[in-house]
Formats: C-alpha cells, sequence, structure tokens
C-alpha cells in the first residue's frame, strides 16, 4: 500500500484554497476521508482518475499535484 | 467515531459471529453428523456470512449509483478501500491454500486402521476454511488500515 516514491503536494493545496477540511475534499472528488489523509502522508498512490480530479479540482496541472522522486526502482 | 475505533469495532463483529456461529455449526456435525439440524444451522451460517460479505459490495456500489443523481450521498468505499479489500483476499486466498495443505496432511494421518475417516470431515473442513478465511481476511485488513490510523485527526 505505501509507495514512497511518489509525493503529493494535497495538504498544501489544501490550505491554500480557503484552508477546507479533508473531508470536504474528499467530498468534491468522490472518495472517503481517509483515503485524503493516505494520499496526504504519501501512503497511497491514487489512481489516474482520482490523480486527474484533484488536479482539475485545485486548477492546476496533475504535475503540481503529485511528482515522482528517482528512486530504487528505475529501468 | 475515529476509523480506528470503527475499523476495529467492525473486525471485532466479524470475527466473533463468524467464529462462535461457526464453532455452533462445527459441533453441531461433529456429534450430530450431517443431519437436517446441522444443515439448517451451516445454511443459515452462510447465509450471515453470504450478507457480510455483501455489505462492502452495497456500500461501493449504491452511493457511486445515486451520486450521479445527488451529490449529497457520502462515498464509504472507494477505490483505496477496494485496493485493500483485493489484497485481503488475495492473503486469505493464500493462507486457505496452506490450511488445505494442513487439513489433507492431518485426515490422512488421522484415518483409521481400515483407512477410513469420518464422513463428516469435509464439511468440518469446510466450516474451518471459512472461519479461517474470515480471520485472514480481516486481519489483513486492519494492517492495511493502521498504517493510517495515526494520521487520522
Amino acid at each position: 500500500m505505501t509507495d514512497k516514491l511518489i509525493r503529493s503536494r494535497v495538504r498544501r493545496l489544501r490550505f491554500e484554497n480557503g484552508e477546507m477540511t479533508q473531508q470536504e475534499l474528499a467530498d468534491q472528488v468522490g472518495v472517503t476521508r481517509q483515503t485524503i489523509i493516505a494520499i496526504e502522508a504519501n501512503r497511497y498512490s491514487p489512481s489516474l482518475t482520482l490523480a486527474f480530479k484533484i488536479a482539475r479540482f485545485f486548477g492546476v496541472s496533475i504535475e503540481d499535484v503529485f511528482h515522482y522522486e528517482d528512486g530504487d526502482a528505475g529501468d | 467515531m475515529k476509523k480506528k475505533y470503527e475499523d476495529l469495532i467492525g473486525a471485532f463483529i466479524a470475527l466473533l459471529s463468524t467464529l462462535v456461529i461457526g464453532s455452533v455449526v462445527a459441533t453441531s456435525i461433529y456429534f450430530d453428523g450431517l443431519c437436517k439440524k446441522s444443515l439448517f444451522l451451516m445454511a443459515a451460517w452462510l447465509a450471515a456470512v453470504s450478507i457480510m460479505w455483501s455489505i462492502p459490495f452495497f456500500q461501493w456500489s449504491i452511493p457511486h449509483l445515486l451520486k450521479k443523481k445527488s451529490r449529497n450521498f457520502k462515498i464509504v468505499v472507494d477505490e483505496r478501500s477496494l485496493v485493500i479489500f483485493k489484497n485481503s483476499v488475495f492473503a486469505a486466498h493464500i493462507v486457505s491454500w496452506f490450511y488445505f495443505l494442513a487439513a489433507w496432511i492431518v485426515a490422512w494421518r488421522m484415518a483409521a486402521s481400515d483407512n477410513s475417516v469420518s464422513s463428516n470431515l469435509i464439511s468440518l473442513m469446510f466450516v474451518g476454511w471459512v472461519v479461517l478465511f474470515q480471520f485472514a481476511h480481516v486481519i489483513s485488513s486492519l494492517i492495511q488500515e493502521r498504517s493510517d490510523w495515526k494520521n487520522d485527526r
């Protein structure tokens, strides 16, 4: 379940958008609050659909929300 | 209520009901054999387990279907829940195969001098499998959920 290679800025974006709560964001993108918690703690990598929903909700590109860190798993 | 307590209470109820009722069914089969009473108990128990297993499906499907009509429905089971569920079923599946291997070895060792085994053996093994599958599934789900409890404030 953990994926330390993908980092998110969801928490920062949430606070920059009127200090939105995790529950409010979860309701907007159609997931549970626990999923938002896991994403912010970098313990869960969302699906592409969810990642795009979150980025679209904040009005930013997906790269502004999620970024991939170079790790041991490389080609 | 915090998600941690919801998860623990749900797990406790699922495990307790499966174990207690499963024990009643196993005891009935052991002492009475495969009669109407034990078969009825087994059918009722399996019906209860089936309902328990179908609850996450309806928790997932109904809000998603109704959310198209109204955005007020709160999502309870989402994509992460499904990932956890699939991982738990996979873990329970592996445990099941080891259980069957062990059960057959025990049955083989317990065979009577005339190489016969009780006809209740299959039924008892089936009951044991359902209980073990449930245990493995619930414990695996708790382990995956547990990592996010400390961040749930």
